[in-house]
């Protein structure tokens, strides 16, 4: 299967180091002659130089005999360019393309078949925001994975040290609380990210990766000691385009103090127009004074959402030591993504791996109902439908050799949620939630794989 | 500034004025009255006058600009003053002139302070001219002036602004001259609406139109001596009540209700404060009258809902002598004078919208003083205001503080009491017609010396034009060529 990808920045690239992964041919075009040679020393893929909406280009990355184009330039006047002409190319070509006009959305009808015709539109700045206030409504998450046919949410959670989940292993916390449906399926301990297994011991630090229904937040929170309090007071570092997508949610969601810090004076101008009960603050660096006299020691989320990963890593410590209860950074440097965690930030947020989610999640449509990454990519999470064809199926889990680095975390059976042991046994029609250690993802999919249909 | 153009379109808008004085020329044949040749006469040499002018003046190539349109506001107003005495003079109704500029002055400002005690005892004619003044007023006779005359189209929007009562002019209609029509049929939709109602309720025709015309422009003239007092009929009352209240309300809000968007009224915060604040008031002096002035619960409502309505939109008309009410009624009606209608409306005084835009001044200065770093732009109905509009505002507020100041001032040292000083400056300046004390509910103007009726004439004037139209006649800037 051959997949085209125009852009290689920081999302094509890892879209493209994925699929390589994933034994896909791939070709990557940029415009830039050292991001090309870059790819192809990094990366076991086909670099082209050239402009991603040529067709000279286009054919010479093979595009007639390519099932997909996906476009993740800058510029979505340039994805949409691409789309268009690999679809003359090429009539049967599935297309992506990442836009960040927020508009097109308000019309969807620009995008179906009859005028730009384009699969699947990707916007990560607005899936970052999402994910962004979905983590924000859960006190003391840190991340929140929702799945596409499920009520099922993994939620990342940094209990305080004296929690009592800390200093007991897997198997003693579930002997400690039976009646708690939950499974711990990911822990992340310094910047690394590990699958427990029943004897290994949470420490106090940990981030802990909690798999459980919506439901049941409530009183997991409560055995886990997490202070809950509500979102009242929020403070947002940056007014771009995300922070007032974030300040707008928020308000909507009846946040009654928000604060928005914006250093340009025009923009800030701008933003207070638009937003309604918002105070917009003009300062143009973040001072220990000015955060003080702002109340960040009152201040319930501190969201450090400016374009600088740097600024917004230091930014987010700094309110954090300051007394902030949450603090958010945003990074746009996939390998900041990892270290902003271990470095005390509690929320990291990446819109660009959250737009890898979502086209990594497209590809593999039908199979894969959902999928994410959880920090630093070492840990995939995989939705599946189980088939009647698969190697899964009606033999209970302790029979089946299920590969190392992996864990099946939820099945989810009609209305029903079971949290399986060795004795569960997986039905067609099932779906599965199953974590994987990268490396494992391959022999995790040929456990689903359906034969004589894969793609 | 262009003097010839500026002329030329005073002397159309006076023909203008002067053609209207026509409309009492039936009535004083239907009541066999012999004011025909006096009216017939006046309009002729007014027409005549002012057509002659402008022909004699007229500079097709010239345009409108920001002094032109000033200058034609101001002085339209004054010569419409003087057109709109002569009736009362030539008739002999009201042979002093100063009596006769105070009530022209007092209708086409829409104030309804009169110097006539006895209304009832006058021919008909002169009433029906007395309460179309009001009625022509209330839109604006530059209003009507863009919508008639199609030379003012290019500039008539600079008109339109120094004449509306309203901080902003929201064009309705793409051209100048639509949107002046548009404001005139909502009007002349209110009016005939009102008509039909008294009539059917038992007013005669003659009474139901100069009523009408005087509650749709707010203005005040009765054509009885009791003011609608004298029908003691509560349906008259009521109808009254709703058409003032409606008439205190923005006209652009009543132009997108006729338009099927009938939501507009309660998106907008100035109306919902207008009608908040009436419904309070009338609840609070409910409960005062209730038991002490009226025995019946209903009757004290209706007395409350009929004299907050009245005071609020700048109106005047009396259904019962206020002043016998406790002095902490008199004094909110009082301060109800100063804020007046709505932005847009034919009501006086400063305006919800003026105020709200204060308040929420002052509350960002104050956030201000605490967040010093804080962008908080001042926001109405999700639009932003203008910090020049702001500042504009305030001025306009200082302003009107000011000239109410030393206008109480001067009326104190041409001997009149601080109290009825006071009434008549706010019920001059704010257009609205009765006062306190030997100015209230129940008297009227006429004992005043000729310099206090100058002086309160200058101020309902001013009052209609909002200050600046008239002001900025004093600017010696202005009358550069």
């Amino acid at each position: 299967m051959r997949i085209v990808i125009i852009g290689a920045g920081e999302m094509g690239y890892h879209l493209a180091r994925r699929l390589s992964f994933e034994n896909k041919d791939v070709v990557l075009i940029d415009r830039r002659e050292e991001r090309v040679a870059w790819v192809q020393d990094n990366l076991d893929v086909t670099a082209l130089y050239g402009s991603g909406s040529s067709p000279d280009v286009l054919e010479e990355a093979g595009i007639t005999s390519a099932s997909m184009l996906i476009a993740v330039t800058d510029s979505d006047e340039a994805n949409l360019v691409a789309c268009y002409v690999a679809g003359v190319l090429n009539p049967t070509i599935r297309k992506v393309a990442r836009l960040r006009e927020e508009n097109y959305s308000t019309m969807p009808e620009i995008l179906d078949a009859k005028h730009l015709d384009i699969d699947l539109v990707i916007n990560p700045d607005s899936e970052a925001v999402k994910k962004l206030i979905n983590v924000l409504q859960i006190p003391a998450a840190t991340d929140v994975v929702d799945f596409a046919a499920s009520h099922m949410k993994l939620f990342g959670i940094r209990p305080p040290a004296n929690s009592p989940l800390f200093g007991r292993s897997i198997m003693e916390i579930r002997s400690a609380y039976p009646n708690l449906k939950m499974l711990i399926p990911a822990v992340v301990r310094e910047s690394d990210i590990f699958i427990p297994r029943g004897a290994d011991e949470l420490i106090p630090g940990d981030t802990i990766y909690i798999m459980a229904a919506m439901d049941s937040v409530k009183h997991l929170l409560e055995v886990a000691e997490v202070r809950s309090k509500p979102l009242k007071r929020v403070m947002i570092y940056g007014g771009g385009g995300i922070g007032v997508q974030v300040a707008h949610t928020l308000e909507k969601n009846g946040v009654n103090q928000i604060r928005l810090i914006e250093s340009d004076p025009e923009r800030c101008e701008r933003i207070a127009t638009e937003l309604n009960h918002t105070m917009v603050l003009k300062a143009d660096a973040l001072d220990e004074d000015f955060l003080r006299s702002e109340g960040i020691a009152d201040t319930d989320a501190f969201l450090a959402l400016t374009n600088g990963d740097e600024q917004n890593a230091l930014t987010a410590i700094l309110a954090k030591r300051m007394g902030a209860y949450r603090v958010a950074a945003l990074t746009n440097k996939v390998e900041y993504h990892r270290l902003v965690s271990a470095i005390g930030v509690d929320i990291a947020i990446n819109p660009r791996l959250v737009g890898v989610s979502r086209i990594l999640q497209y590809i593999r449509k039908g199979k894969v109902l959902s999928l994410t990454m959880l920090p630093g990519e070492g840990v995939e999470i995989l939705e599946y439908e189980a088939m009647e064809t698969s190697d899964i199926v009606q033999r209970s889990l302790a029979k089946t050799r299920f590969p190392t680095g992996s864990i099946i975390g939820a099945v989810e059976r009609g209305d029903e949620f079971i949290i399986p042991d060795g004795r569960t046994e997986i039905i067609p029609g099932d779906r599965v939630i199953v974590f994987a250690r990268k490396e494992a993802v391959a022999k995790v999919e040929k456990l689903f794989l359906v034969k004589l249909e894969y793609f | 500034m262009n003097l010839r153009l500026t002329i030329s379109t005073l002397g159309a808008l006076g023909a203008l004025v002067g053609l209207w004085i026509i409309t009492a020329v039936p009535w004083a044949f239907y009541y066999g009255e012999n004011t025909w040749k006096e009216l017939l006469i006046i309009t002729g040499s007014v027409v005549g006058g002012g057509g002659a002018v402008y022909f004699f003046f007229r500079d097709p190539r010239a345009t409108y600009g920001a002094r032109e349109a000033f200058a034609i506001v101001g002085l339209g107003w004054m010569l419409a003053t003087l057109i709109g005495a002569l009736p009362y003079m030539a008739t002999g109704v009201l042979p002093s002139f100063p009596d006769a500029l105070f009530e022209s002055a007092s209708g086409f400002t829409t104030t309804g302070a009169s110097v006539i005690p006895e209304p009832a005892s006058l021919p008909k004619s002169i009433l029906f001219w007395r309460s179309m003044t009001h009625w022509l007023g209330g839109m604006g006779i530059v209003v009507l002036s863009v919508a008639v005359l199609p030379f003012l189209g290019v500039g008539g929007m600079g008109m339109l602004k120094a004449e509306v009562p309203s901080p902003v002019v929201d064009k309705l209609q793409p051209r100048v001259t639509q949107t002046a029509r548009s404001l005139w049929k909502v009007y002349i939709v209110l009016t005939v609406a009102e008509v039909i109602l008294l009539y059917v309720f038992g007013m005669n025709f003659f009474d139901s139109l100069c009523h009408s015309f005087g509650t749709v422009a707010t203005g005040g003239f009765s054509t009885q001596n009791a003011s609608i007092q004298h029908y003691s009929n509560l349906y008259i009352e009521w109808i009254i009540t709703i058409f003032m209240f409606a008439a205190g309300v923005n006209f652009t809000l009543h132009f997108q209700a006729l338009q099927g968007r009938p939501g507009r009224y309660f998106s907008s915060l100035e109306f919902r404060v207008y009608l908040a604040i009436l419904m309070i008031v009338t609840a609070f002096i409910t409960f005062r009258i209730y038991g002490t002035h009226f025995q019946d619960i209903g009757q004290a409502f209706s007395q409350a809902a009929f004299q907050t309505s009245s005071i609020m939109t700048t109106t005047g008309y009396v259904t019962s002598d206020w002043e016998q009410w406790p002095l902490d009624c008199q004094w909110i009606l009082l301060c109800l004078m100063f804020m007046g209608g709505c932005a847009g409306s034919t009501g006086g005084g400063m305006k919800c919208l003026r105020l709200i835009v204060a308040g929420k001044h002052i509350f960002r200065e104050l956030t201000l003083l605490i967040h010093p770093r804080a962008v908080i732009p001042l926001k109405v109905d999700q639009r932003v205001i203008p910090n020049s509009t702001v500042n504009s505002i305030i001025a306009f507020l200082s302003l009107f503080i000011g000239v109410w100041a030393i206008s109480t001032l001067l009326l104190v040292i041409l001997q009149v009491d601080l109290v009825t000083a006071i009434g008549a400056t706010t019920a001059t300046l704010a257009n609205v017609g009765p006062g306190l004390l030997h100015v209230g509910a129940m008297d009227n103007y006429e004992w005043f010396s000729v310099p206090c009726k100058l002086l309160l004439t200058f101020n309902m004037l001013v009052g209609r034009l909002e200050l600046y139209a008239v002001f900025i006649l004093f600017i010696p800037d202005m009358w550069r060529q």
